[in-house]
Parts: structure tokens; sequence; C-alpha cells
């Protein structure tokens, strides 16, 4: 009887709590059940060391982060190493696979990807960054009721407007699974589902330590999530092309 | 604090799940996916095409029932753009002022008696991106769409209307504001809709419209029919429209199709479909049709007007002209004489001429799309755009199995289920020509096929010779004319290899092959005479292409647990059963209750586990009901169920109970493939990588296990492996974690395909089923906190890889390549030697342990693998092979430690000298020692093309990938060189051995007296945790690498 006055009033007052979402209440409070606000804006840099997965094809991978957008990707292949960054400006990389052992820049129009990954969440002070965000409505994924958020990145500002939906699970109001689009080439459009899990708790916010992109159904690529490490110091030598 | 907030609220979640309970049927579906084969070669009907101007290699092509395509590089790729909504495409037209926004009409215009209809009008401001739904939902058919050349937000849409019935949103509606309103600007009558439009592009507010009386039953088409067709004008943006009949024919008219000339608009042209053979034709006006003149009457300007009308002009030259027709045809003497294009194939819908060269014409036909850039001249083929409509699909029991169906104006066909490298265009194969439906090859006979073509043309193929023999049911003395539906049931039977089935109004059977037929059944139809006007059908032009046969049986199966119970239904509404092989027959018609009457019976499928037990399904949409109907009886049709829930959308062409589980049955319907796992009392659209395509039939293969899917639209996708979904059960649904029992993973041999591999990127490649070794769960909730991983084992409890979980709600198909990690090697800059040691040993056949690890919840279960049964491979030569290849693995092994241990003292040695160099004289014969050997070791210093050489490491990895790439036994001059290079191996063991023994106790000592640390040694463990090992093929790493690559 009791267990069921419990239910009763738990279910009262998650009904209670759906009637009235908004997406900013929705943003709140993922981030407030991942860390608090005030934490994800203090993170400075990210590292993360983890294995990358290609139907069932592993290489070990490190990705560093620095913000705003200094990134580095590692990846060891038979003792080979492939490097891909961005400093900030430019991007380039190593990878004797596509030939030659020399590191190489890439071109912008190729890099404009890497260009746009910030280490700060899209959606902090997304207003201010000129995103436009918009409940969609509600939506199953993986069995789980999820808040449908369209992210429309740059769509207030000049930059080119890069649409992204985000599936926040309603009950714990993490995202679970994100859908981006082909940005350039003849696939342009098509789009690629990533689901996270495996949240996991480092330094006080929650981290999702597995990430599996699908397209047409279909694994493309696993990330797994060894260790991360958060705000440690990075220096910007890393991030640059390397001087002969 | 935060942590005690969110476990909290976790501990709440967990516990409203419990209190919560069934997941959706989408959930349960989970990772079960559909493969697309295509096949591409025959391509299927193409509607529309649209080119963007200022782009001409954006083209968006629109098809009869699979959806919208883009392409981006003028045809050489195209990917489907629409998959989400409803896939029959009346029309796709580019804002040319903004080509990013694109406006898709649904529901062919072409209305044959297979049409499918649509749902509305769809809008993409993103290049096809994402659509949305613009209204007009009770359209069902959408002739044209017209955009404003300068305000994007004008634009006026064709609404031909319904088909088999009368409706109001028809008539041409514009909208000014994007599509948010629309108002109906102009309005006939509920029975008269429009077929067709065109827009003066220099005086924009100038439109002309086709308005068409007419009307399908599903014995019967008037074109024509209430006699309101006619050709209006508005030059006031549509407010005010005037009749411009002046010269054209006052009898009465059926389908118009209109064309502007864009460098003249003055020039206009008329297909005219009108009462008397004399009116029929092309007509013209040079006045902005004020007045109409007679050009032309040859036969392609006035065939079958309703499934071909449309003109398209030549928008540098007002007097070339295509008119889609039967054979293609092109005038460029503004009418008077046209000469056909030949290649293409037939039935052309949709044309499209170049802006910048007059010569350039892409053409859409029943068979795809063509290219010509000598003005229609010669044509190529666009092989990639998997369109097709099957009618059916069987299966035959090969290894792997074929696939055998017909489709809508590209006869009978067949093709693999599984090829290397992809089943290709060139795999499939035609059995026989005309419209194909039932297509099936003999149980047993593996040369003999049965195709037909429409109306009853029933044959016998061998594949040897490829000749067909006509096998149809002829009258007997003093039979009526026999009527054979469009799409005639031909059906094995289950029980004898040589018997087979073929209805007209009476079922036949043949127990040799068609060669006798014995009649056993009376007329089992209503035998209704209204019902058989297919010689008058077709309006103001007679069109008897069998299409309209009716009063005939359409749906035809024996119980393959009893040869005397046969199920038939007929197309009039009438479900019959003999119990006897035809002495007496039931009609159970009037046992179904709420059946509508005359309803088309669609299918009809016997039970499988009891003789009783048969479903069967009706198609109302020929009357203008598109409601599903799906019926269940259990005994021999004295009462019936129905299995229809608000679930399913759309009316319904087939069912099937599964093979071995009574409660799996799957409904194909207009809007998709539905799957119970119940008995029918809950449904669920698959969803993934399906398109919401009609599904016309459907084939479980007995031995694979596999769900075959004909699509009217999209070719065939196959469903690999039901038995996860077999064993859904409520008790499976409750618990936390499921294990599903599936069949053994086969191990296939490595091997070339033998294909080109270098093909060009406009080929189509039907997908192969996966062959990587398969953890199958269903979990009753997502996993989203905490870790989740799978650890697999070997027969010796060896970890082979720790892989990622599938997490979703439902069922997780995880997937493991079937290899051992690769080797470590030295880091060699040769392509060889990493080409090499790319590839781990491959697992051995056997059942391996795989624990599926939750948080801090263990889950245990095993998989199996199995080789070949057909291998040319004995598993003695395989076990030598294995024991050849781990030898090699493990000196691959022992010189990537070596190296990496020796550059280690180096780089410590090298370190001590930087900071000591009065201790350079000590140091440096150690340097050099480790120097000199490590370059034996490897080469290094290439460029990892061909500035190569060869060392220790570049023989044993290459060494090691030939013996492993090779299933069998090794050459005897391979296992010798194994021993050889053991022995050199051995020997820089030796070295180092000697180099990190007593050289470098010397060296310590040394060192110890200058009070320096002494030089470390790393551990082979230290080694194998700092350097991954990973696993894999090389063509998976080749894979990752591109996909890695920026492009």
């Amino acid at each position: 009887m009791k267990n069921r006055l419990l239910i009763t009033l738990f279910l009262f007052l998650l009904g209670t709590s759906l009637q009235a979402q908004t997406v900013d209440q929705i943003l709140e409070k993922y981030f407030e059940n991942t860390g608090g606000l005030a934490k994800w804006k203090a993170l400075k840099s990210q590292k993360v060391d983890g294995n990358m997965s290609m139907q069932g094809m592993d290489l070990p991978f490190t990705m560093t982060t620095k913000a705003p957008n200094k990134q580095r990707m590692d990846i060891q292949v038979q003792g080979m190493q492939i490097i891909q960054a961005y400093d900030g400006t430019e991007a380039w990389m190593l990878n004797p696979f596509a030939g030659g052992t020399d590191p190489v820049k890439i071109p912008a129009e190729e890099a404009k990807e890497m260009a746009d990954r910030n280490l700060e969440d899209e959606f902090i002070d997304y207003k201010k960054k000129g995103h436009e965000v918009t409940l969609l409505g509600k939506e199953e994924v993986d069995g789980v009721s999820c808040y449908k958020i369209q992210l429309i990145k740059n769509k207030a500002n000049d930059k080119e407007d890069v649409t992204e939906i985000h599936y926040f699970d309603s009950e714990n109001y993490v995202p679970i699974m994100i859908v981006a689009y082909a940005r350039s080439g003849p696939m342009k459009g098509m789009e690629s589902k990533t689901y996270v899990s495996d949240y996991q708790e480092v330094d006080g916010l929650m981290i999702p330590f597995s990430m599996e992109v699908k397209a047409g159904g279909q694994s493309v690529q696993k990330l797994t999530f060894k260790k991360v490490t958060l705000n440690e110091s990075v220096e910007d030598g890393i991030f640059a092309f390397p001087k002969k | 604090m935060k942590k005690i907030k969110l476990l909290l609220f976790s501990c709440l979640v967990a516990w409203q799940a419990e209190a919560q309970n069934e997941l959706s049927g989408k959930a349960i579906l989970g990772d079960l996916r559909a493969r697309s084969i295509g096949p591409a070669t025959m391509s299927g009907r193409i509607t529309d095409i649209d080119v963007v101007a200022s782009k001409p290699e954006v083209i968006y092509v629109g098809s009869a029932g699979g959806g919208v395509w883009k392409s981006v590089s003028a045809g050489t790729t195209f990917r489907p753009v629409f998959d989400e909504h409803t896939m029959s495409i009346g029309k796709v037209t580019i804002d040319q002022s903004n080509p990013e926004t694109v406006w898709v009409g649904t529901g062919e215009s072409w209305v044959r008696n297979s049409v499918a209809i649509g749902t509305g009008l769809y809008k993409t401001t993103n290049g096809g991106t994402s659509w949305e739904f613009v209204g007009l939902k009770d359209s069902q058919h959408i002739s044209d769409i017209l955009v404003h050349p300068k305000d994007g937000n004008i634009v006026y849409v064709g609404v031909q209307g319904h088909l088999w019935g009368p409706n109001q949103e028809r008539g041409v509606f514009k909208t000014s504001d994007g599509g948010k309103t629309w108002t109906k600007v102009l309005y006939i009558d509920e029975n008269t809709g429009c077929a067709d439009m065109d827009i003066d592009p220099k005086n924009p507010d100038v439109i002309y419209a086709a308005m068409w009386s007419h009307r399908r039953y599903p014995d019967f088409f008037d074109s024509g029919f209430t006699g309101t067709s006619g050709l209006y004008k508005s030059i006031d943006g549509g407010k005010t429209w005037n009749k411009i009949h002046n010269g054209l024919p006052t009898a009465k008219l059926g389908r118009i199709g209109i064309a502007v000339a864009p460098s003249n608009p003055m020039v206009l042209y008329a297909s005219i479909e009108a009462e008397g053979t004399q009116n029929k034709g092309l007509y013209k006006s040079t006045d902005a049709g004020a007045s109409w003149k007679k050009v032309n009457s040859d036969f392609s300007n006035t065939v079958r007007p309703f499934y071909f009308s449309r003109i398209t002009v030549d928008p540098l030259n007002e007097n070339n002209l295509v008119k889609c027709a039967y054979i293609p045809i092109i005038s460029t003497d503004g009418g008077s004489k046209f000469r056909s294009m030949g290649s293409p194939h037939a039935d052309l819908h949709a044309a499209w001429i170049d802006h910048r060269n007059s010569n350039h014409i892409i053409l859409g036909t029943d068979g795809g799309i063509y290219e010509s850039f000598d003005q229609g001249y010669s044509f190529r083929m666009w092989p990639n755009l998997p369109v097709g409509q099957f009618y059916h699909v069987t299966v035959d029991n090969d290894k792997p199995y074929n696939i055998y169906g017909g489709l809508q104006d590209n006869g009978s066909w067949y093709g693999p289920s599984q090829k290397a490298g992809g089943i290709t265009n060139s795999d499939w194969l035609n059995s026989l020509y005309g419209d194909g439906f039932n297509s099936h090859r003999h149980p047993t006979d593996k040369d003999i096929i049965y195709s037909e073509y429409q109306g009853g043309g029933i044959t016998r193929v061998n594949k040897k010779t490829g000749v067909a023999k006509s096998i149809k049911p002829l009258p007997e003395k003093d039979d009526p004319k026999l009527r054979f539906n469009w799409n005639t049931p031909l059906v094995q039977s289950p029980s004898k290899a040589d018997r087979i089935y073929v209805s007209a109004q009476f079922l036949y059977m043949s127990d040799d092959r068609g060669d006798t037929w014995k009649k056993i059944s009376p007329d089992l139809t209503t035998n209704d005479p209204k019902r058989q006007r297919q010689n008058s059908s077709g309006g103001v032009s007679i069109d008897n292409s069998t299409a309209e046969n009716n009063a005939t049986i359409y749906a035809v199966a024996e119980s393959p647990l009893d040869e005397k119970i046969i199920w038939v239904g007929t197309d009039d509404g009438f479900v019959q059963v003999t119990e006897n092989q035809g002495l007496t027959w039931s009609n159970l018609t009037k046992t179904i209750a709420g059946l509508p009457s005359g309803n088309w019976c669609s299918y009809v499928e016997p039970g499988h586990f009891d003789k009783r037990t048969a479903y069967v399904t009706f198609d109302n949409h020929r009357n203008g009901d598109m409601k599903p109907y799906i019926y269940k009886t259990t005994d021999l049709g004295k009462t019936w169920t129905s299995l229809v829930t608000p679930e399913i959308e759309g009316h319904v062409y087939v069912i099937r109970e599964d093979l071995i589980n009574p409660n799996l049955l799957f409904a194909g319907t207009e809007f998709g493939l539905y799957v119970s796992t119940n008995g029918g009392k809950q449904w669920s659209r698959f969803e993934n990588n399906l398109p919401k395509v009609a599904v016309h039939d459907l084939v479980i293969h007995p031995r694979e296990h596999d769900l075959v899917i004909a699509t009217h639209g999209r070719g065939i996708y196959i469903i690999d492996d039901l038995t996860p979904l077999r064993q859904v059960t409520p008790e499976v649904l409750a618990k936390t974690i499921h294990f599903f029992d599936i069949k053994p993973t086969v191990l296939n041999d490595p091997g070339l395909s033998g294909r080109n591999p270098s093909p060009g990127d406009d080929q189509f490649y039907g997908q192969n089923p996966n062959t990587q070794a398969k953890i199958v769960y269903f979990m009753n909730k997502r996993h989203t906190f905490g870790k989740m991983s799978i650890e697999v084992y070997d027969q010796n409890n060896k970890l082979i890889r720790e892989i990622p979980a599938g997490k979703s709600a439902g069922i997780n198909v995880v997937q493991m390549t079937t290899n051992y990690n690769r080797p470590r090697i030295p880091p060699s800059e040769t392509r060889e030697s990493i080409g090499g040691s790319i590839f781990g040993p491959s697992l051995a056949a056997g059942t391996y342990k795989v624990k599926v690890i939750k948080g801090k919840e263990e889950f245990n279960t095993t998989f199996t693998l199995t080789y070949p049964e057909d291998s040319p491979y004995t598993l003695e030569d395989r076990k030598i092979k294995q024991d050849a290849a781990l030898r090699m693995y493990t000196l691959c092994e022992d010189l990537a430690y070596i190296y990496d241990a020796q550059l280690d003292l180096l780089k410590q040695a090298v370190s001590v000298k930087d900071k000591n160099p009065k201790l350079t004289k000590t140091l440096n014969p150690f340097i050099k020692e480790i120097e000199d050997q490590n370059a034996m070791i490897v080469f290094k210093g290439g460029d990892f093309y061909v500035a190569t050489e060869e060392r220790m490491t570049e023989r044993v990895a290459e060494l090691y990938g030939s013996i492993n790439s090779y299933p069998g036994k090794p050459g005897q001059s391979q296992l010798d060189r194994v021993k050889g290079l053991e022995d050199e191996v051995a020997a820089v063991r030796k070295k180092f051995d000697e180099l990190k023994g007593p050289k470098l106790e010397k060296l310590n000592s040394a060192l110890s007296k200058s009070n320096l640390n002494a030089l470390k040694v790393k551990s082979e463990d230290e080694f194998k945790s700092s350097a991954d090992q990973t696993g894999g093929t090389g063509q998976q790493l080749n894979q990752l690498l591109d996909f890695l690559l920026i492009r």
C-alpha cells in the first residue's frame, strides 16, 4: 500500500515535471545532473586515452583538446604514429599510410569540421554563441523516451549553419544519441547517429565513456574511453605544425 | 554532493522502470537490420527529374515507389533522401532561385493499375537533409509543382486527387507564404483533378492547368469520366481562369499534357486525349493558347495518355521537344515530325533537356534513367538506382541461396543473396520479358525456372538454353474465356517437386511442370459480368492491357501440412478452401465478420503448425478504402479473428507466419514491413535501414532463416537470421539480459572477390551479410550509466579481446572479428612488413566464452565458429597452418620486444652520455652495439612505398603474412623457412641477452662508480602493456584509415 502510494507520488511528480519542460529547463537539468554548469564552464582541457574500433578492428588513440578548440589525435598502428591536429587556425596530419612520412597541412575546406569542434559543450551559453536550440518533441531512442532537441550551430552568426539533433533521456536529462549530417562530399547531408553511454564521473563531471556511430543502421565506429583527464596543463606546442 | 543527488536520482529511475512495464515493439527489434541488395541492373519506374540550373551536377530524381534520390555528381553517385516518408513520388521541383529548397509532391501521377498513393506535399530547405510536411494530406496524387522563378514563396501545386474515388482536395492550389497556407485556386468538381501545369517563365502570373476527369475501379479505368476535362489559363497568378479550347476538339476529353516553350512563351504544346481517333494527338499554339492547331498524331503522340502525356520543350529552342511515350520520341521542327529515341527502356515519363546544351537529354523511364549527349541518338543508363518494383519473391536452396522475382515492366530476374565483393548488377540474370510477377526455381531441378508475364503468360524457362516454353493453361471444350489476373498466381506445391498451381477464374494443378493441367475447381469468383469489362476499359482511349482483368483468382496456397488443403483468394472478395484437393470448395467470405464486400483478397498463408490455421489479407484500396485487413482462422475458415491493430498503416499486401515460432508474424503494407512477436496482438514497423516502402511479398528462407522482402520500389531487402526474434517471449522481455541462441558463424576463408578493384563510383553494390562472430542479447532497459563491456575468451580461457557492448533496450547484436589480435612488430617503414602483420591469426572453429560485464554484474554466454562445409582445406591442414602462423607470430612479437627494449636502453644510455660527457668513451661501444643490432632488426628511413629495404622484421612479417593469409597447409619451403627464421631470431635474442646481461652489468658497475643510476631493461610485460595491440584484418584497417583521413 505504502509502495503504491510512493509510486503514485513519484509518477505525479514526474508527470508535473514533464508538463512544463522548456528547452532551457531541460538543458539546465542536464548540466545540473552532470556536474553543474560552473564546473562545465571551468573546463580548460581534456585528454582521453581510448580505443577506436571499426567493424571490430581496434586502434588505440589519445585525444587531447584544449579550450577553445585546439585538438590533437594520436593513433598508433604497428608502432607507427598517425597524428591529426588543429592548432586553432590550421589543421595538419601525419599519416604514413596515406603516403609520406612527413606531416602535411590539411586544406581548410576539409578541416572545417575540426575547426568547428569546441571543447566547451555547445549548449553552454548557446544564445551568446549564435546557436539556435529548439525542442522538437519527444521520441523514443533505444527504448528510452527522449526529448528531441535541435541545435543549429551558428544560426545567428556569419559562420556556416550546422544542424544536429540531440536526444536527451527524459528521465536523466543526459544525451543518449546525437544525429549529425555529413557536411561535404557526395554524401553531404547524409545522417549519422552517435549513441553515447557509459557515463562515468571524472572530477565531478559526468562524461560518456562510450560512443558508437551508426549510419544506415550499421555500426561505423566505436569509441571506448579508458582514461579521461580533465584540466591538466597542456602545452600549445603539441597542436602546432611541427617545425623541421 | 552532486554524486549523491545523481545516485538518488538513478535509484528513483531504476525503481520507476520496474513500475513501468513493456518495451515498445520498435525497441524490441533493436539492432536487427535489413540490408539492401538492390538490384539496380533493371532499375525501376522514374516519375520525375529536376536539375539545379546553376549547378547542373545536382540532380533530384523521383521514383514511382522508391522515394527521392539526389546526386551531387551528375549521376555518378546517388543517395536516397526521402526514406522516412511516402515512397510514391508525383513531382519534384527545385526552387531555382534558392536551390536548397525543394518541393516534393507524393503520389505518382502516372496512374496505372499498380500505382501507389501519396500523403501530401513536402518541402526541404536544406537540400534534402530534412523534410517538412506542408499540407495537402488528402491529395493522394500530385502531378505538378510550379515555383515562381523570382519569389520562392509563391508555389502552385497541381493536385490530381484520388484515383479510386471522389474527393475535394484536388485542382490547383497556391501558396504565397512558402507553404504555410494554401488556397484552392482552380477546382472543377470532386472527380476532376489537375494532371499537368506550366508557367510562363517571363511572366510568371501566366499559368496553364490541364484538368482531368478520371476514375479507376478494380476492373475498369475511365479517362474522361464525367466529361469535365479541359485546358485552363490564368493571367493573374491563379485568381481567375479561362478555358482555352479554341481549336481543340469539342469531343469528350481525357488527359492533357501542357508545355510552354521557355525561350518563346507564346509557343505552347498540348498532348490531347479525346474521343475519336482523328481528335487525338499533339496540338500547338503560337499565340499563348488563344488558338490551337493539331500538328501530329503519330502513335507516340496518341498512345496511352494516362501513362504518357508529358511534353518537355528545349529551354534553348522552341522547336525541340520530347514527348513521353511508350517509345520516347523527339521533334526538332516544332512538332510536325518526330523520330524515336530507340535504346532507352520503354515507357518514358520524365525528360530533362539541358538549358546549356540542347543535345544533352536525361530521360526517366519504367527502367531507370538514360542520358544522351547527342540529342537522343545514343544513351547510357545510370546503373545505380535500385528502385525496382517487385511483385513477388521466392528463394531456392543453393548455397548461397538465390532470389527470384518479377518486376513492374522489367520482367523476371534472379540473383544471389550474397557474393564476394558485394552483389553487382551483372550478378542478376533475366529469366523472362514483359512485366514480371511470380517466378521460382524448380525445387530440385536447378535448370528450371517458372516465370510469367502479365495476364497469365506462364512459362517454364530452361536456364541452360535460355528458352522459355509457354505452359499457360488453355480453355477446354465449352469453357468460357479464361480470365487471368494481371498478376496471376503461379505457385509451387510444397509437397511435390513437379507440382505447380496456376489460376484464372478456375484453379489449375499440374503434376508434370505445367505440360498437363487439371482444372480442380469451378469458377471460384463472383463471375459478375459487371466486373468483366476489360475489353471496353480505358474511357476515351481503349486500354485493354489485361491490367483490369477482374473476377479472377489472385491468391493460391497449398497447406504445407496437407496437400489436399488448398486456400484461394479472389480479387472480387472471395476466400475459398478445399479439403480434398478441389473435389469440393467452401466459400468462407461470409464467415469473416465486418469485411466489406468485394474486398480484394491479396494473400493467403496456410499455417505451418496446424493445418486448420490460415491467415488472409485484403487490399481494398482499389475501392478507395486504404485500411488494413488481416484475419486468422484456426478452424478451416469457420471463424476468423482480425489481427489488425492501430500500429499498422496502409493497405496490406502480404502476411507470413514464421516457420518455427507461430507467434512471429510479418506483414507487408503500402507503408512498410510490420512485425509481431505475439501472434498479431501488437505490431511494429521495421525501420532499421528499411524505408517506408511498399512491401508486396515476403519469404522466409527455411535453411538460413532469413526474411527476404520484396519491395515495390526499392528492390529486395534481407533481414539476416530471424533466430533471435523467434526467441522473444514474455519471459525474455522481463529479463535484465537474455542471450539468444544463434546459428554458428561460418569462418569465411579470405580471398579476392575476383572483381575489378577500381570500377569507379557509379556501381551499385548489394550489401552482403555480416560475417563476423555475433553475440546477440536482449536487455529490458538501456545501459547509460557506468561501464559496460564484453570480454571474449578462447578455449584455454585466454582473453582474446575486450569489445564495446550493445547498450540499447531490446535486441543487441554485437559483432567481433574472428581473428586474434595481430602481432606487434618493430616500427617498420616498409609497406610489405606492415601488410603482412596486419592480420591477426584467425580464430579456430570452436566455442568461445563471452562475459558481458555491466557495472558490477557479469553475464556469461558463448558463441560458436565453424569452418565452411565445402572447404578444400582439411582440418589437419588448418592445424599445421595455425601452428606455423603462431610460430611466426611469436617471432614478430619477439622482435618487437627486443627492438623496443634495446631502443629504450639506447635512449637511457644517450641521456646519460649527454649529461656526463666524460663517460662518452664508456658508453659509446654500448650505444654503437645497440644501434647496429637494431639496424639489423628493422629498416628505418623508408617512404612507406618504394624506398624500402629488407631487414629481419621485414622477412619475418612477410612470411608470417603469407602463411597466415592461406587457410590450408603451408608449403614445405615455407615451413623450412619458419625454422630458419626462428634460428635467426634466436641469434638476435642471444645478442640481446648478452647485451642486457653481462654487458649491461659491466656498464652499470661503471656508472655506479660515477654515482649514476643503473640503466634498466624494460620487461616483456612492461612492453606489452605499453604497446597496444590491435585486432582485425587488413581490409578493415584500410577502411579505418580511409575513414580517419579527412577527405
